[in-house]
């Protein structure tokens, strides 16, 4: 006995505290039990790709992985070039999306909770993750991809840098998971929406989309949106818009119509149409449209310009 | 009498070509995507313009950390405004996933000891 009774009620407590602290930031809180309870079966997406990585390359492993199950033959060093960046000896997240983007994928990203997560997965899509395997102050960031979980056990399945079928205990996993803010996404083809599509995060997302994608993966992703959004003016625009990259100039004007059908003053689709209908060959129809845009703060004087063009061009037609 | 015909169909041929890319970029650039509708319905239009100001800023961010400099330009073409202002303002804060597992296991089972140890001082334990 070199300590005295006090001493050691004092300090038992307080080592006991800590290493529940320890064990506890781990641990599965009610919410993630119930988000898990509620798959009756274990649950794996057959067969995923797997990519492992090399050097620090997690993020060009994992996101070959996402990107090969929804369809896209993909080429590992091409995707280290696109997204690796050698100096910092790691992948931003957002180069990840930029990625996915340039191969025509949408990128979605999910709602940080475990049960958007788990949906996706029974729904059969691989989930790429970001994790943090160190401590808050000390991160180490690494991706990796969710392919599958068992709710009886409270295991986690993923591919992970070197390791296929990787099995992990769900409340180490969460822990990580949590530390790096819950961030998940996944690569959907143009004709696919997710589960729980957000309508506004969901339109910025093909918006986004639509500027890096080749035009036909854009119509479709449009397409798609407007079947469950008819009345929402950004997909007829992007319809429109995705029409006159493709040369399909009469398609590009009844998408732009409507678009002014369900919303008649949106200014997007109102100048579009006009210009669409210069090049068509009825120039005097796109002077009455771009008339009541000139007093639009963005796009007066874009307007301006178009307005002198189509009126010279409808003067020469008469 | 030949030599004519010939340098005008030339001197066509070259021209077309000269206005080739003009014609292309002319007719692309005129519509208004519907990223920029989204922008402009938020009246945060300004904003997006800044944003692409921010592409070079960002591409030169990326050559600085090792990229090429044609990769960096295809890299932040597909980025969108706000992933291009997050580049372009606070890279050195963002995560960059890495995943160098063997390295971490033992750093972290550094740092758990350092807590320990922390912790035993703290309470007069283990002196």
């Amino acid at each position: 006995m070199t300590r005295s009774a006090p001493e050691r009620l004092l300090g038992l407590p307080a080592l006991l505290t800590t290493l529940l602290a320890l064990a506890g930031c781990a641990g599965l809180g009610p919410m993630q039990r119930d988000a898990l309870q509620a798959f009756p079966e274990a649950v794996q997406i057959e067969p995923v790709p797997f990519y492992p990585q090399t050097d620090m390359h997690c993020g060009p492993a994992a996101l070959a992985t996402v990107l090969d199950q929804s369809g896209i033959a993909v080429d590992y060093d091409h995707l280290v070039d696109r997204v690796y960046l050698p100096d910092r000896g790691g992948t931003l997240q957002v180069e990840l999306l930029a990625a996915a983007r340039s191969h025509d994928r949408i990128p979605w990203v999910l709602d940080p909770d475990l049960s958007a997560l788990l949906a996706e997965v029974a729904a059969g899509r691989p989930v790429l993750v970001l994790e943090n395997q160190g401590v808050r102050r000390v991160p180490y960031w690494h991706y990796a991809v969710v392919i599958g979980f068992d709710p009886d056990q409270a295991r986690i399945i993923q591919h992970s840098g070197t390791e296929a079928e990787l099995s992990r205990p769900m409340r180490r996993w969460l822990r990580d998971w949590t530390l790096a803010g819950r961030w998940a996404v996944i690569s959907l083809p143009p004709d696919q929406l997710p589960l729980d599509p957000n309508r506004e995060r969901w339109l910025q997302t093909l918006a986004d989309f639509e500027v890096v994608a080749e035009p036909d993966a854009a119509l479709t992703a449009w397409q798609r949106a407007a079947e469950r959004w008819p009345d929402e003016a950004l997909v007829w625009l992007g319809q429109g818009n995705s029409q006159y990259r493709l040369g399909a100039l009469d398609e590009a004007v009844s998408a732009f119509e409507q678009a002014l059908t369900v919303h008649p003053d949106q200014p997007a689709a109102t100048f579009n149409l006009a210009v669409v209908l210069i090049e068509n060959g009825q120039p005097c129809r796109a002077v009455d449209h771009l008339q009541t845009l000139l007093q639009h703060p963005a796009l007066e004087e874009r307007a301006g310009h178009t307005l002198e063009t189509a009126r010279a061009s409808c003067n020469r037609s008469r | 009498m030949n030599k004519k015909p010939l340098r005008s169909y030339l001197m066509a041929c070259l021209l077309s070509l000269a206005l080739l890319p003009l014609a292309t970029v002319h007719a692309s650039a005129d519509l208004i995507s519907s990223q920029e509708a989204l922008a402009i319905e938020r009246s945060s239009h300004t904003e997006q313009v800044q944003a692409w100001l921010q592409r070079d800023e960002a591409a030169a961010e990326l050559v600085a950390l090792g990229v090429d400099p044609t990769l960096a330009q295809a890299r932040v073409a597909a980025l969108s405004p706000q992933e291009l202002e997050a580049i372009a303002e606070r890279l050195d804060e963002l995560p960059a996933g890495a995943g160098v597992i063997e390295v971490l296991g033992i750093t972290f089972l550094v740092l758990i000891i350092l807590d320990l140890v922390g912790v035993i001082n703290l309470f007069g334990l283990g002196r």
